[in-house]
């Protein structure tokens, strides 16, 4: 990294001072810009990340091809470090990250060589927008029934410190709905197999998964939607109460601000490494924010059946900067929630 | 049920329009390329193709889809039993016995056999689809987290088959299979465990560098010793295809059990080929009467995986019919087919068309996956001679091409390059292994059915108490499991008997005397390893907590207690058994000690450098730099025939690679140091 200093300014100021004598062609002309995804073909990650890699090109200057990279591992770990420390801060890479491991870098684990603050982030297209679906055989159809619950209910998880996980765990330890959490899933493909066969009374799972592939289960009422981990309610499902209503304390409603909201907000973003000059990041926002309006972009989004629900750089800096600014007792009651 | 028939036939017409077939036949192509090339997944290749998906109707989508799915399998094999190098991940185990086939001149007709046998499973898996579809809702729901853990255990006594002669190493591999598997995040509580503070190794030891380097090293290292092509001079069963064929309908009913296990274990979520191959490997070995000849070039041993990993797709396409629910990455990526096109999976796939349902389309998919393997399996026999005659190419030229789809099927299935090193040091192992005798399947079984154990007891656990243990389909398993067992321990005794009988009228004292000499010392030395690896292992933790720590204590200490006792038999030089029938290999032409460790030297430092090289300098520089010095100056080629190689394997590497698949390898640190990277 450190090598890469003298280098790199010196290149800068080559480039600067082209840029101010000429009136050079864009930058990206001719250019190939890579978009990193730290999980393999075939998850959500990878599918909006070459999405938007088909159409971005076409809103940047110069058009350049996009391309995608799967480097994958360690839940989207090893990218994730990749694009902070051994990435050339060129604005010729751009990473689709697991926004999941923000929190959990801010609490602290071991593991993760990055730092979610000193990201640009150039936008994002999606949240993961998770809601708590329950099988018919749980005889949990309302987020009510859950509450009064004699028994604990039992929810599934994915492994600790996973966006899942970490909403079963505030739905139990801090609303304190009676919940028994079950983790060791796969993904939530196996937790609404096993909240339909009965063995868990049901799980969170992202809304756009479950609103295409559950669709029929949830019309013939052998599945029920019955709590939704957003700050507004999704578009789809206006009735179905969110975690924030079953608030009742001031430290509470902190909790799910941190760990529910503001990490939905930045669950999917995408960033650009630190040190990334300012004139390429506005180029790239430009672009992002251009693509969520592009006709084309859209009609894909429509045809693929995928819920749009873009946020822009800025808003995303400032979801990642809330929850950086907690103190040591938040965090450590954090760390008992979430990690324990 | 008429209507069924209707839409059966539907299904059938819709292929034979001139788009659809063309597009199958296009997505045929490629699936053709990907499987033989190692590292480059089928999955990947979909999710390039999946743009293209979007302007065609339905069925051309499918046809285009399904046709380059079904053949990856078929190719993969090809490259499995040629070069000793997996393909695709979901065909390593045919490598077992079908590499030493080709070794033996008999690629022609491992070929042949595995490639009936995949038609045949393909076929199979197809039907199923098409018959067991209305059953398969209720079948999946009744299988939760108990049974899933109760088949892995089924699955793990396996281990005792894939042993060989001597039990205790059969039982100590598989072991270290299970030990090997609980690398990684534990899954519950994220605890690392043995990950050395390296995010690598945060998922655990993937499947394929382990198979790279346990079976394609020991072979690359093999065939530079050798010094000769890769049959060896044994070129004389070009026309054993035929041959293979007759093999098949020799083992049908084999064949079909092994399709049958493909399919089956693929309707259950999470299970994939990867696993099933080994499964129908070790049932081959299992049923068969003579289990002494497995590993090297027995015939059922390349039918089993052959017959499974074809059928598997046919299983995890019901799954992922009926569910909506993809049971592996292809299926994921089809999943996202099927929506763009408005097509919901789930029961309307059921449902015929007169009622609002896709049927038709359903039952479409199972014609392109049977016309989509007959038309590779009948191609690849057209090519099949010329695809032989590569075990008569002079190894020398070879092994610059094999090290580096070594490297590059270790690099390009997760991109990460310490993936790499794995390959370097299971490769070290499992040349020891196959030099020591110590079987190696076993271990790759354990390995992938160690993790599903143990997340799996862990959820019956934390769902059911102690309760599950009396559920009714695992009181079930647990009979076959124990009756597998018992039967094995019971014919195992009756052979032994018999054995003691053949060695009484003829022993071979003469191959035991110099066995012993050659025992006594490796084999200890290697024990004694194990037992300091596992020592250490345990030591470090001892700091886990109970969560994090049953899985690998409740292996690790039985583990290391019986490499204590496998280091005390081989210390005192009473291993019971001599290397009886397996100095078959070495038959024929005995290398002089001396050239065999010069050579093996030698292959050893190519490479190491092959390694040092594309670290430094990257894949493409890297790799052809070590070609050309190697063909030159190592094997002495002439200059025209390095040359033309050299340029061969740069550009199958910079152009295929890195400029057409965009496959992102590191620049190379020298360049990076240096910076001048990019």
């Amino acid at each position: 990294m450190k090598r890469w200093i003298p280098v790199t300014t010196m290149l800068a100021v080559l480039m600067l001072l082209t840029a101010a004598h000429l009136d050079a062609a864009p930058f990206y002309e001719g250019k190939v810009v890579r978009i990193t995804v730290g999980f393999s073909p075939g998850g959500g990650f990878d599918l909006w990340a070459r999405l938007i890699a088909r159409h971005l090109g076409r809103n940047i200057p110069g058009h350049p091809t996009v391309i995608v990279e799967n480097i994958t591992g360690a839940g989207g770990l090893i990218q994730t470090n990749n694009l902070f420390k051994a990435t050339k801060p060129d604005g010729l890479t751009i990473g689709h990250i697991n926004g999941g491991l923000i929190l959990s870098q801010m609490l602290g684990q071991p593991g993760y060589d990055f730092d979610s603050q000193k990201f640009i982030y150039l936008g994002a297209a999606n949240k993961e927008n998770n809601v708590f679906v329950f099988g018919k055989k749980s005889g949990v159809t309302s987020a009510d029934k859950w509450q009064t619950s004699s028994v604990p209910v039992k929810v599934g998880g994915l492994v600790t410190g996973n966006f899942i996980d970490n909403c079963d765990r505030v739905v139990k330890a801090v609303l304190d709905f009676p919940t028994q959490v079950i983790t060791g899933y796969k993904g939530t493909a196996d937790i609404l197999i096993a909240a339909e066969s009965g063995e868990l009374a049901g799980g969170p799972a992202s809304w756009d998964g479950v609103k295409t592939n559950r669709k029929r289960a949830i019309e013939a009422g052998d599945m029920f939607v019955v709590l939704q981990c957003v700050s507004k309610p999704l578009k789809e499902i206006p009735n179905v109460p969110k975690t924030i209503d079953f608030v009742k304390k001031q430290e509470q409603k902190k909790y799910v601000q941190i760990v529910i909201h503001d990490a939905n907000d930045y669950s999917r973003p995408f960033a650009v490494p630190p040190g990334t000059p300012k004139d390429r990041v506005e180029i790239l926002r430009n672009a992002f924010q251009q693509t969520m309006k592009d006709k084309e972009f859209l009609s894909e989004i429509d045809k693929m059946q995928l819920t749009l629900d873009p946020t822009t750089g800025e808003e995303l800096t400032a979801a990642v900067a809330g929850s950086s600014k907690l103190d040591q007792d938040t965090l450590a009651k954090l760390r008992d929630i979430l990690f324990k | 049920m008429l209507e069924t028939a209707q839409s059966f036939l539907l299904g059938l017409t819709q292929i034979f329009t001139v788009t659809t077939f063309g597009l199958m036949v296009f997505g045929i192509a490629i699936g053709f390329a990907v499987g033989i090339l190692p590292g480059l997944g089928g999955p990947t290749a979909m999710a390039l193709m999946l743009p293209f998906v979007v302007k065609m109707t339905p069925v051309e989508a499918f046809a285009f889809l399904l046709g380059m799915a079904c053949v990856v399998n078929t190719t993969g094999d090809i490259t499995s039993v040629l070069f000793g190098i997996p393909g695709e991940p979901t065909t390593a185990a045919t490598i077992v016995d079908g590499h030493p086939m080709a070794k033996k001149g008999e690629a022609g007709r491992a070929l042949g056999a595995v490639l009936t046998a995949a038609l045949i499973g393909s076929i199979f898996g197809a039907m199923m689809l098409a018959i067991i579809v209305p059953i398969v809702r209720p079948l999946v729901l009744s299988f939760g987290s108990p049974e899933f853990f109760m088949l892995a255990l089924l699955g793990i006594t396996f281990v005792a088959s894939l042993s060989g002669a001597d039990p205790i190493k059969g039982l100590i591999a598989g072991g270290l299979g299970l030990f090997v598997a609980t690398v990684g995040l534990d899954p519950v509580s994220s605890i690392q465990r043995f990950t050395f503070g390296q995010t690598f190794l945060w998922d655990g030891i993937g499947l394929v560098p382990i198979t790279i380097g346990f079976f394609a090293i020991p072979e690359i290292i093999d065939l530079a010793v050798t010094g000769s092509s890769i049959a060896g001079g044994r070129t004389g069963a070009l026309g054993g295809v035929r041959e293979g064929i007759r093999d098949v309908f020799r083992h049908l009913w084999l064949v079909l059990r092994c399709a049958a296990i493909g399919t089956f274990c693929a309707i259950i979520p999470g299970m994939g080929g990867a696993t099933t191959q080994w499964l129908s490997y070790a049932h081959a070995v299992q049923s068969s009467p003579d289990k002494e000849r497995f590993g090297k070039g027995a015939i059922e041993g390349v039918l089993g995986p052959g017959a499974s990993n074809n059928s598997t797709l046919g299983g995890s396409l019901i799954t992922t019919l009926s569910f909506g629910i993809p049971a592996s990455v292809f299926m994921a990526i089809l999943i996202g087919a099927f929506i763009m096109h408005g097509v919901v999976p789930g029961p309307d796939m059921l449902r015929p068309e007169s009622q609002g349902g896709h049927l038709g389309l359903t039952y479409s998919f199972v014609w392109i996956m049977v016309i989509s393997n007959i038309i590779t399996v009948g191609i690849i026999f057209l090519l099949l001679r010329q695809i032989i005659k590569v075990t008569t190419i002079r190894g020398s030229l070879l092994i610059p091409f094999i090290l580096m789809l070594i490297y590059l099927g270790a690099f390009a299935e997760k991109n990460v390059f310490p993936d790499l090193i794995l390959v370097l040091i299971f490769g070290g192992l499992g040349w020891v292994l196959e030099k020591l005798k110590w079987p190696r399947p076993p271990l790759i079984l354990g390995l992938v059915l160690g993790g599903l154990a143990e997340s799996r007891l862990f959820l019956s656990v934390g769902n059911y108490g102690l309760s599950w243990i009396w559920r009714p389909m695992v009181l079930v398993i647990i009979a076959v499991t124990l009756f597998g067992v018992l039967y094995s321990v019971f014919k195992g005794r009756k052979e032994k008997r018999k054995r003691r009988m053949a060695e009484a009228v003829g022993g071979d004292s003469k191959n035991k005397v110099r066995a012993r000499a050659m025992i006594n010392r490796w084999p200890a030395v290697f024990a004694l390893c194990l037992v300091i690896v596992l020592a250490l292992a345990l030591w470090q933790s001892r700091n886990f907590n109970v969560r994090a720590g049953l899985f690998p204590w409740a292996i690790g200490f039985p583990l290391l207690g019986l490499s204590v006792l496998q280091f005390i038999r081989e210390f005192s030089g009473r291993t019971g058994i001599g290397p009886r029938g397996q100095h078959v290999k070495e038959e024929g032409q005995e290398l002089p000690a001396d050239v065999v460790n010069r050579r093996t030297r030698n292959i050893f430092g190519w490479i190491l450098t092959y390694f040092v090289a594309i670290w430094l300098l990257g894949f493409s520089i890297g790799g052809a730099l070590c070609c050309f010095i190697q063909l030159k100056f190592g094997s002495k080629e002439k200059w025209l025939i390095t040359l033309i190689l050299t340029a061969g394997l740069w550009a199958f590497v910079y152009l295929l690679f890195d400029r057409v698949l965009h496959v992102p390898f590191p620049a190379g640190y020298l360049f990076e140091a240096l910076g001048f990277a990019e």
